[in-house]
């Protein structure tokens, strides 16, 4: 329930996001992809710590009302809220380099474009339950995972998302 | 006690070189498969994004 909660909360998001890409499809897709370049290497001096950007998110945690009732169904409520992205605090970078790829720089057509948004939403829905889905290999409890692994997490992220504008550059 | 004294920066440096080592071939790893295809590349970036989440709620 959480997994599959969290992978609609995310495709609820890439459908907006891939809705914002097809309005800016008619920019010239060279313009889009190094634009996309450009905030990502801002991004990723981010991530480094070397910028400070004033990065936009909601600054308060899900409401305790979203675990009431039903178990199962508090899980679901509460995965689609994070799955989203737009209702928890944002502390990577990664998050806004994968939206900005996603706006700027999808696949030449939309059947690519709209693949792209739909495995970009089930990789972060799988990403954000991870720590869940991991619970009963561990012998403890872990609410939060070593934040050395959320950082390299980020920077493949950011990576893959500038691999993604690369091509597209490529292609232009 | 004094021989963990001496080891234990140098473990450490190995430590770090290994860890550092292994982040650049990851982050290699996923900008070469992402080269290869866009749709690879783009469920890795949503994966780690979510994951790089973690604990965050």
């Amino acid at each position: 329930m959480f997994l599959l909660g969290s992978i609609l909360g995310a495709l609820l998001t890439s459908a907006a996001i891939a809705i914002a890409a097809g309005l800016l499809s008619p920019i010239p897709v060279s313009i889009r992809a190094t634009v996309a370049l450009c905030g990502l290497a801002l991004l990723g001096l981010h991530q480094a710590r070397v910028l400070c950007l004033d990065l936009p998110q909601r600054e308060w945690q899900i409401p305790q009302e979203t675990f009431h009732g039903d178990p199962r169904r508090a899980a679901a409520r509460f995965a689609l809220r994070l799955g989203t992205g737009v209702r928890t605090y944002i502390t990577t970078a990664a998050p806004y380099g994968l939206a900005l790829v996603l706006v700027l720089a999808p696949g030449g057509t939309t059947a690519s474009a709209l693949l792209g948004a739909l495995l970009a939403a089930v990789g972060y829905g799988v990403g954000r339950s991870l720590i869940v889905l991991t619970q009963p290999v561990g012998s403890t409890i872990a609410v939060d995972h070593p934040r050395r692994w959320l950082d390299v997490a980020a920077w493949v992220s950011l990576a893959a998302a500038s691999t993604v504008a690369i091509q597209l550059l490529g292609s232009a | 006690m004094s021989t963990a004294r001496l080891v234990a920066p140098e473990a450490s440096a190995r430590r770090r070189a290994v860890h550092a080592c292994a982040i650049v071939s990851t982050v290699l790893a996923v900008a070469i498969a992402g080269l290869w295809a866009s749709p690879v590349a783009l469920l890795a970036a949503g994966a780690g994004a979510g994951y790089s989440l973690s604990g965050s709620v």
